[in-house]
């Protein structure tokens, strides 16, 4: 696999066209992002092993948590018939992941993804792993099929950190998203090296943080053992069930609602400003898998 | 708005810390190789050109104080959590503590200028430094750790514990402590609530401010204090909060959605009384701040 990081290229230059492009997509009337009618699926899956006493995940429990949410969302007869229907041999594959050091994207899941890649018949230097080296990665130059992975949590800047805001490394300038809470977050999936790759989104519900604080807004009593993973193919429906599960625990935990802050209204935004996926539950398929207890949805 | 942010970050990260109290040579704690069964060989250094790096987010607190420079190493420890303590110099304490006031929910710890410790996170500040040792999760042998650690920095640092002496004028009665925020940039002034994106209290980056919570009886408020260089900057910001809040010239009262705000100066102070549950509540802390300045 490619995993490191190379000189950027020339594709990069492309990037503030990219942009401008975006921005032109943004200027189009609305009726022509409406998305058609329809309900998104979002898989979520829990199992009360998953992680050891020190919130590590055990590999093998992961990989099956993630094989069993693939066939259920693929409608498939096993994970590998599942990842056939999303990736071709011929792909080239990149895992766009998350290395926040207090709260990374397990290594165990990008390797399971990779594993399933190469049963595809994709080759293993066909497949990238990588974060904010994006834009001068090879392998996610070349990338037809994106794979998108991260952890969910609170965020200074945008709320909360999604599976939306997870591209944000495939800008060259990431803080000029930062604006209005980063609102326009949904923007960089139209850009032209990233729009309609997107084959799979998984964001990581294992001990997701639902408020920050200290100097890394980071603080270990504000992590808790959901122990879940949650998996679609619209991003921007798994990041809303992914919301609603922050907000429930903040209201379990803080006896009151406390909204988060900023509010994460990317997630919203990526609806009905961008047309990129459905945030409203009504447009939601909800399928649970695996340990029920307080699942807070 | 985009321009704007990008403009404060830059500007934070280029402001020279002019206005610094403390030696920049002060000598770094120096932490140990092992302590308590944790070993360490992963370190690094960060200055107001870097932090950003190090800290996704959340350097721009930082640079809006007299941030230095900033160490950090990761411990580990076979079966246990890693423990991964960072120590942030400023120009003056009073930086340190207000960056550590920033993130202060419960002093709990007697350590240092003030310290908090919950679930594997102890924040500390002394003198000049503010600090930061944390394991995830946390064990028994990782707590013992981190304490540890934390004494070992302590007693190296020698200087100030007092916090400024701004916040003397907050009046002990109906202060809920742990709430009382210190900062000398005009972004922080949102800290419980958004009151404008614009510095219309023209704090700038160097105006000392503070804002706490009080609880009377069932009724609460938030309070400001914001010390200017003399008595005009004072009466123009007043006169901006009234134009901000829309309070008649002849009042120093108003009430909307979010309750009742007032305010007054003293001594070259603005005093802010902010989102009252009623108008008893805030006259009475207004009064009360006033006497402060007798």
């Amino acid at each position: 696999m490619n995993d490191g990081s190379r000189g950027r290229r020339e594709f990069i230059k492309a990037c503030g066209a990219a942009a401008a492009l975006g921005a032109l997509h943004l200027s189009l009337p609305e009726g022509l992002l409406a998305l058609p009618k329809k309900k998104s699926r979002v898989i979520l899956i829990r199992d009360e092993h998953v992680l050891d006493r020190l919130n590590k995940p055990r590999s093998d429990v992961l990989a099956r948590m993630f094989d069993e949410a693939v066939v259920k969302l693929c409608e498939a007869k096993d994970a590998k018939a599942a990842w056939q229907t999303m990736i071709a041999p011929d792909d080239r594959v990149g895992i766009k992941t998350n290395v926040w050091r207090y709260l990374r994207t397990p290594v165990a899941l990008e390797r399971h993804a990779a594993k399933r890649i190469m049963e595809a018949g994709v080759p293993e230097d066909h497949i990238a792993v990588d974060d904010r080296g994006v834009l001068g990665n090879e392998g996610f130059e070349k990338a037809t099929a994106l794979i998108n992975v991260r952890p969910m949590r609170t965020h200074h800047w945008s709320g909360l950190g999604t599976l939306i805001k997870n591209y944000i490394m495939f800008v060259e300038r990431p803080a000029e998203l930062h604006g209005d809470s980063c609102a326009d977050l949904a923007t960089v999936w139209k850009l032209p090296h990233v729009i309609d790759r997107t084959r799979l989104n998984v964001l990581v519900m294992l001990t997701p943080l639902f408020h920050g604080s200290g100097p890394h807004h980071y603080d270990p009593k504000y992590i808790w053992r959901y122990n879940g993973l949650l998996v679609g193919f619209d991003p921007v429906a798994v990041d809303a069930v992914g919301a609603r599960i922050i907000e429930a625990k903040r209201r379990a935990y803080f006896g009151e609602d406390r909204p988060i802050n900023p509010p994460p209204k990317h997630i919203r935004l990526a609806e009905t400003r961008h047309g990129l996926g459905y945030a409203d539950p009504a447009h939601i398929d909800l399928i649970r898998m695996g340990w029920k207890d307080d699942a807070l949805i | 708005m985009t321009a704007m942010m990008l403009i404060f970050t830059a500007a934070l990260t280029f402001t020279a810390t002019g206005d610094m109290h403390g030696e920049h040579d002060a000598p770094f704690p120096v932490l140990p190789e092992r302590i308590a069964g944790w070993s360490t060989d992963i370190r690094d250094s960060w200055n107001r050109s870097t932090l950003h790096e190090y800290i996704n987010g959340g350097a721009e607190l930082f640079l809006s104080y007299s941030f230095e420079e900033g160490r950090s190493r990761v411990y580990t420890r076979e079966e246990q959590p890693d423990i991964t303590v960072d120590i942030f110099r400023f120009g003056a304490a009073e930086d340190a503590y207000g960056v550590y006031s920033m993130s202060r929910e419960e002093e709990n710890t007697d350590i240092g200028g003030g310290g908090q410790y919950g679930a594997g996170l102890l924040l500390f500040w002394k003198d000049r430094y503010y600090v930061s040792v944390l394991a995830t999760p946390e064990t028994p042998e990782a707590r013992e750790a981190v304490m540890a650690i934390a004494r070992h920095i302590e007693k190296q640092i020698e200087g100030e514990t007092a916090p400024p002496r701004l916040l003397e004028r907050f009046p002990e009665e109906g202060l809920r402590a742990p709430s009382v925020r210190y900062f000398r940039h005009h972004a922080w002034q949102n800290v419980y609530g958004l009151i404008a994106h614009d510095d219309i209290f023209g704090i700038g980056d160097s105006t000392e401010a503070a804002v706490a919570k009080y609880r009377i009886g069932d009724a609460e408020a938030t309070v400001f204090l914001i010390c200017y260089p003399d008595g005009s900057a004072a009466s123009d910001a007043l006169a901006r909060w009234k134009t901000h809040y829309r309070v008649p010239a002849d009042a120093n009262m108003i009430r909307n959605e979010d309750g009742c705000f007032t305010a007054d100066i003293r001594a070259a102070h603005l005093i802010l009384v902010h989102r009252a549950t009623d108008e008893k509540t805030a006259t009475t802390l207004l009064n009360r701040i006033r006497t402060q300045f007798q």
